[in-house]
């Protein structure tokens, strides 16, 4: 269908041009088609140069006997010494780079993140795609699009002037800057992503399935939690993990507002400090090439991976959705 | 090219007047957590700290730790700002940082040991080196400053340079 | 019983509504807290002012000549390199197609990559690599382009831009009817006269809305550029490709974290979020108005 080379022969355009014209033609359609073909490839080329270069740089932590002096794979993860058992304090006489409470921090802040976020746009998905009126849905999903767009380092400054104050004062917690404070901001983050693929997943269920439940005699209530919702959850699910990338790579909200002291420890209402922002405090002044750096840069690789599977699984499910509802309509 | 005090901020409603080298040291190694070991109501101490890739990080570990470590509960903010406005707004809390100015805030007077006397962060003893927290702060040129570099560093000691230094938080040098 | 699952179900649509107020509420909130407080200082000269006095007086001009500098320059790069990948997984390669599936993947991993995750690639690529590179190659080992500069800050968030520009592109290739295209092809036209001529002026309004969604985002996001350019305060605008920049939501976690006087900067802190907001909302308000029109003739096929 899309094979132009035979009908670019006819007659009327080798009358009407010239044949060097029509040369150019072909010449530029195929340069065209190079020049196409090869910028597709960027894409796939940047996510593999961000491996590689990311990784180039996080390796060191794993080969190199100089940095080993002051960190290896096994400090990093384990118990380091008896009195310090899961420090993160680079700069140091002695510096201990333990990735544990950077990884408890991030948990708790996007755990709580998520739990604010997904009953929220979930319910509220639920409202706009199957009871709110026209006219309702011209203002909710105006207002999502524009949460979505409020830059986080304007979210970040929120949390910090006010949403910090009035959570401090509602439950007067030793600690001002906690993670329940960043995971409210971070929750603003989420709620868009979560609210807008979930909402897709439920426009995109037939209306043949509505029809035949309400037919039955069902309520509105009852069709969209028996009826819709089931066939719609893989979408929802995979609105959830998609969320869950969103939140947890997310810096500037959690640099601002979680109070950053890397502690290990599972209260919620402790300060936190998440990997995102330890890269964002820290490698503005650190030396390059050294241990430090080089275990900035294995963080940075840490996090990308832990995205990079979230959201492959996160899409794997949205498509096999979107095949199953295809194949019933 | 500068001076740089540093300043001890509590709370406005904080009873402390004074905190001693070694009170800060405990405080920020973890080895104090409550305000009624220095002299304070009965309340957890909550303290700030800058991020460790500030200058006011290494200096504060140096001078006032002794090199040890910081406790890990203490909340690294990024900036004197954030510091300020962290514990202008919670009244357990107490952070360090370059002068800054904020209302709901008080810099506390730091005495070197228990037998010296108190001194608070002004321009007086900031200069004279009697404020036990100060600090100067240099350029490093590779060999003697030429040419537009000279011209910079002669810009900055002059008495504009100096104003401007004041202006974003910095002490003048003292005029000999 | 019947009415008792009925009062039920009326009790849970309403707890889904109150989900829908809430999310809306909490918008509001933001927005009129910024409002409130950011209108204040706002005036001409702000806007056309440099910092001054360590930022607790005078305007924001050199940080929003940065993020125009920016954008403009990512816009450059983002753009051709978006409208083509979207052109060739629509127009030129087959569907379905073994590749088309693998660049589909990579832009929806890219668009999942954290921005602090492109920051350090931006230092260790951009800057690292191809910024010593340069150096060693043309500059004989001088420290030109090996350090944080704009065109460093503007490639890194054009490969984050980049899946909004093909997504919304994609969107506009698909709602120009199939029958367009045979008509080109009929009359003669070679597959790239029929883009050039008939496919991409159609899709305008498609490449628009996703230019102006990247440039909204470009405009609003600070940790790609951190460390790959922005600066915390500069005497002179950009000029050269090899300059730092000052840039609007930098400025914001600036002035938020190290302000020396943190009563006089609050004021001109809450205007500058004021102005990023609005910028992007203009933007974003732009884009959404161009995509509806685009919808509405994908639903009803003009």
């Amino acid at each position: 269908m899309r094979s132009s080379g035979v009908l670019s022969a006819s007659p009327q355009v080798t009358v009407a041009e010239p044949l060097t014209r029509r040369g150019t033609d072909a010449l530029n359609d195929r340069i065209a088609a190079l020049v196409i073909k090869g910028s597709a490839f960027v894409a796939i080329l940047a996510l593999i140069l961000i491996f590689v270069f990311i990784g180039k740089e996080a390796l060191p932590v794993l080969t190199s006997p100089e940095v080993h002096e002051e960190v290896s794979l096994r400090s990093l993860f384990m118990p380091q010494t008896p009195e310090a058992e899961f420090t993160w304090q680079p700069v140091s006489e002695h510096p201990k780079y333990s990735l544990m409470p950077l990884l408890a921090g991030t948990l708790k802040v996007t755990v709580i993140a998520v739990l604010i976020a997904i009953p929220l746009s979930v319910s509220g998905a639920i409202f706009t795609a199957e009871f709110a009126s026209p006219w309702a849905r011209e203002i909710i999903k105006p207002a999502i699009e524009i949460l979505a767009g409020i830059p986080s380092v304007v979210v970040g400054f929120f949390c910090l002037m006010v949403v910090a104050g009035w959570l401090h004062s509602a439950f007067g917690w030793t600690y001002r800057l906690n993670a329940i404070t960043a995971g409210v901001g971070l929750a603003l983050a989420v709620i868009p992503i979560v609210y807008t693929v979930s909402e897709d997943a439920f426009s995109s269920v037939p209306q043949a399935y509505r029809d035949g439940s309400m037919a039955m005699g069902a309520s509105n209530w009852q069709t969209a939690s028996r009826v819709v919702l089931p066939s719609a959850m893989p979408g929802v699910l995979a609105a959830c993990v998609l969320g869950f990338g969103r939140a947890i790579g997310e810096t500037m909200i959690v640099l601002m507002a979680s109070g950053n002291a890397a502690v290990l420890s599972f209260s919620a209402t402790d300060s936190v400090r998440t990997f995102s922002a330890t890269i964002a405090a820290e490698l503005g002044e650190v030396v390059v090439g050294s241990p430090h750096y080089f275990v900035l840069f294995f963080v940075g690789a840490f996090l990308f991976i832990l995205t990079f599977v979230t959201n492959l699984f996160g899409h794997w499910w949205v498509g096999r959705l979107q095949k199953k509802l295809q194949g019933a309509s | 090219m500068a001076l740089d005090g540093i300043a001890i901020y509590v709370h406005q409603t904080c009873p402390v007047q004074v905190f001693s080298q070694a009170q800060l040291k405990a405080i920020y190694t973890g080895q104090i957590t409550n305000w009624k070991e220095v002299g304070g109501s009965d309340m957890r101490i909550v303290p700030y700290s800058r991020e460790n890739n500030s200058g006011t990080y290494v200096f504060f570990k140096e001078h006032v730790l002794g090199n040890e470590d910081f406790a890990r509960e203490i909340q690294t903010l990024p900036g004197t700002a954030a510091v300020v406005n962290a514990v202008s707004k919670d009244p357990a809390s107490i952070g360090y940082g370059g002068i800054a100015y904020a209302t709901g805030i008080r810099a506390v007077p730091v005495k070197k040991d228990e037998n010296s006397e108190a001194v608070p962060a002004t321009l007086q003893t900031v200069q004279s080196g009697k404020y036990p927290l100060s600090r100067n702060l240099f350029f490093y040129t590779i060999g003697e400053p030429q040419g537009e570099e000279k011209a910079f560093i002669d810009w900055v000691l002059s008495s504009e340079g100096q104003k401007i230094c004041e202006a974003v938080g910095y002490y003048p040098l003292v005029r000999k | 019983m019947f009415d008792r699952t009925r009062l039920a179900g009326i009790f849970f649509q309403s707890l889904t509504a109150v989900a829908c107020i809430t999310i809306v509420a909490m918008m509001v909130i933001i927005l009129g807290n910024i409002l409130i407080h950011g209108i204040q200082r706002l005036s001409v000269g702000f806007l056309t002012k440099a910092p001054m006095a360590g930022m607790t007086s005078g305007g924001i001009f050199p940080a929003i000549f940065g993020t125009f500098a920016l954008v403009l320059l990512m816009t450059i790069a983002v753009i051709p390199l978006g409208v083509a990948t979207a052109v060739y997984m629509h127009e030129y390669a087959p569907k379905r197609s073994r590749m088309v599936h693998l660049v589909r993947l990579a832009i929806q991993n890219l668009a999942g990559v954290p921005a602090i995750v492109f920051g350090l690639f931006g230092l260790g690529f951009f800057i690292e690599f191809i910024g010593r590179g340069m150096d060693k190659a043309f500059f004989g080992g001088r420290l030109v382009y090996g350090q944080p500069a704009i065109i460093w800050a503007a490639l890194t968030m054009a490969l984050l831009t980049l899946p909004t520009v093909v997504v919304a592109t994609e969107e506009a290739l698909r709602a120009i009817p199939q029958s367009y295209r045979e008509v080109a092809y009929s009359l003669g036209a070679t597959r790239w006269q029929m883009i050039r001529r008939v496919v991409l002026p159609q899709a305008v309004g498609g490449i628009l809305t996703g230019g102006i969604l990247a440039i909204s985002r470009g405009s609003g996001e600070v940790a790609p550029v951190m460390f790959t350019g922005a600066a915390y305060f500069l005497p002179e605008l950009p000029t050269r490709l090899h300059n730092q920049f000052m840039e609007l939501g930098y400025h914001v976690y600036v002035m938020t974290t190290q302000s020396p006087d943190v009563e006089a900067t609050k004021p001109i802190l809450y205007s500058t979020v004021l102005v990023l907001l609005m910028l992007t909302f203009l933007l974003n308000f732009t884009a959404i108005m161009i995509r509806a029109r685009i919808r509405r003739r994908l639903r009803y096929g003009r």
